[in-house]
């Protein structure tokens, strides 16, 4: 039986590499709904909203029917298996999912608010394309991202209904804060849950409180400070 | 002010810190045992303190390891249709147990009734001590009754049904309190809205009120005894020795003693 610290420990890493799988693509479809012009933008913009929109649960059950021994990505589909069902890997699908619309949402924010001026001044010096998103835009939107991810990760820490359905709520192995709340809570043992309660409202506040300090930092524009 | 490169090598660094305790956490965590030794339990979340401690037990006493996942009866049928990963399943509700059943994935000659549970009605204990005498559904004064959702959830079906059983004049006591009925989604939330309210009763488990004791006053107790959770082997279950012995173990006296303290009752003529 895992203890309290070991479960925290787990469940912050778990959102950690979620946010870490989501930030790469996700920086690309913010950037380009934030930037680009192209047939189906606003299906692609739909597309990454609707796990925002739908019950964990059903994402869930989409998930679970995916990876399942016969569904597209199951050992009998494809010929092996990924080992992702029941595992740490479906915590870190499941939370992935779960937190994407959230970091582009944001990120594409981050992305607008960046001068498309500043951009093509730097196109007209002569920077390519590559270039001017890493040296300009990048560099100018880097606190809304920080943020985006900030959001991204809290979103990840608190996911329990898609989670519970791929991964299940197996103690020591993808058992996560959200999860484990939920077992203590219905098992009756009311003094665990609240020890749990107070730990997710502690992680859950400093999470927020973050994002609200750097989100405050860049509308009063003291972005080149730190 | 720090530079950037120095900021960045910190978080490095924490990353790799991170991993390595990881990694450590997971070398401690679980000594890696063979398939056959290791026992997946699938059960209802209402179930998980009482099936851990008889795992507990189970394990201290032959050597092998139990794995649990807690969840709704609902995820954990569909997760073991899905996939089979797990070795024994007990059901809060036996339309579920059916659904795994139908798919083919539980040894059907293991399926039965192993635990039961009764109904009870309870309010906030109040402070100035409790209220002597027979209860009585008919003379009911209070503003709301919190019970499980009729329609949908077991809890709330078995209410219903005890209710409709007491005689008030020409009506029921169902019909008595329909009007001042706050449905919820399961025993434990019917149980947290009873408490929060100073002027209701609520229709619970007696585990429901054994793990609320200390806040709760009993008032009325129903005669007949519901709820019974199905247990069964799956498949790949049935073919491990370890599943078998387990499942054995779970109806034995001393597992039946661990789930009374835990306000259940086993059922007996097994």
């Amino acid at each position: 039986m895992p203890t309290i610290y070991e479960t925290i420990f787990s469940t912050l890493l778990w959102a950690a590499l979620s946010i870490a799988v989501v930030a790469i693509p996700g920086v690309g479809v913010a950037y380009a709904l934030a930037r680009k012009e192209f047939a189906g933008k606003h299906v692609l913009s739909t597309l990454t909203t609707l796990p925002l929109v739908l019950p964990p649960t059903a994402v869930g059950y989409l998930l679970l029917r995916l990876f399942a021994d016969n569904g597209w990505l199951g050992k009998e589909r494809i010929g092996f298996d990924l080992g992702v069902l029941f595992s740490w890997k479906a915590v870190v699908v499941a939370c992935s999912v779960m937190s994407f619309p959230i970091f582009v949402r944001a990120a594409r924010v981050a992305f607008e608010e960046v001068n498309p001026r500043l951009e093509s001044v730097a196109r007209t010096l002569g920077a390519g394309p590559w270039r001017v998103f890493v040296s300009v835009t990048l560099p100018l939107a880097t606190r809304g991202l920080v943020a985006a991810t900030l959001l991204g990760f809290a979103r990840a820490l608190g996911e329990f209904g898609a989670t519970i359905v791929l991964a299940g709520n197996i103690p020591g192995r993808t058992q996560t804060l959200s999860s484990a709340l939920f077992s203590a809570q219905q098992g009756g043992n009311d003094d665990r849950a609240n020890q749990l309660l107070i730990v997710a409202l502690l992680v859950g506040f400093a999470t927020v409180y973050t994002t609200e300090r750097l989100a405050r930092k860049r509308l009063n524009g003291e972005g080149g400070q730190s | 002010m720090k530079s950037a490169g120095e900021s960045r090598s910190k978080v490095g660094a924490a990353l790799v810190y991170s991993v390595a305790l990881y990694a450590s956490f997971l070398a401690t965590g679980c000594q890696e045992k063979p398939d056959t030794e290791i026992i997946r339990v699938y059960a209802a979340a209402s179930l998980s303190d009482a099936v851990r401690e008889i795992g507990s037990r189970f394990e201290a006493d032959t050597g092998y390891s139990v794995e649990y996942n807690f969840a709704g009866s609902n995820t954990l049928a569909q997760q073991i249709v899905s996939a089979s990963r797990a070795d024994v399943f007990f059901s809060a509700d036996s339309e579920w147990m059916a659904y795994v059943e139908d798919r083919g994935k539980i040894a059907s000659e293991t399926r039965q009734n192993v635990i039961a549970n009764r109904l009870v009605a309870i309010g906030r204990r109040q402070p100035g001590g409790s209220s002597t005498g027979k209860f009585d559904w008919c003379a009911l004064r209070n503003a709301h009754v919190c019970i499980g959702d009729p329609e949908s959830v077991p809890v709330g079906k078995y209410a219903k049904a005890w209710l409709e059983e007491i005689e008030c004049g020409e009506a029921s006591a169902w019909a008595a309190v329909s009007d001042r009925l706050i449905p919820s989604s399961d025993a434990r939330t019917t149980l947290a809205q009873t408490l929060s309210l100073s002027d209701a009763i609520g229709i619970v488990y007696y585990s429901d009120y054994v793990s609320a004791r200390d806040e709760v006053e009993l008032l009325d107790e129903s005669a007949v005894v519901v709820a019974r959770y199905e247990g069964a082997l799956t498949r790949t279950g049935l073919e491990k020795l370890a599943a078998g012995k387990f499942f054995v173990f779970a109806q034995s006296d001393v597992a039946g003693d661990i789930l009374r303290r835990y306000g259940f009752e086993t059922v007996s003529g097994n």
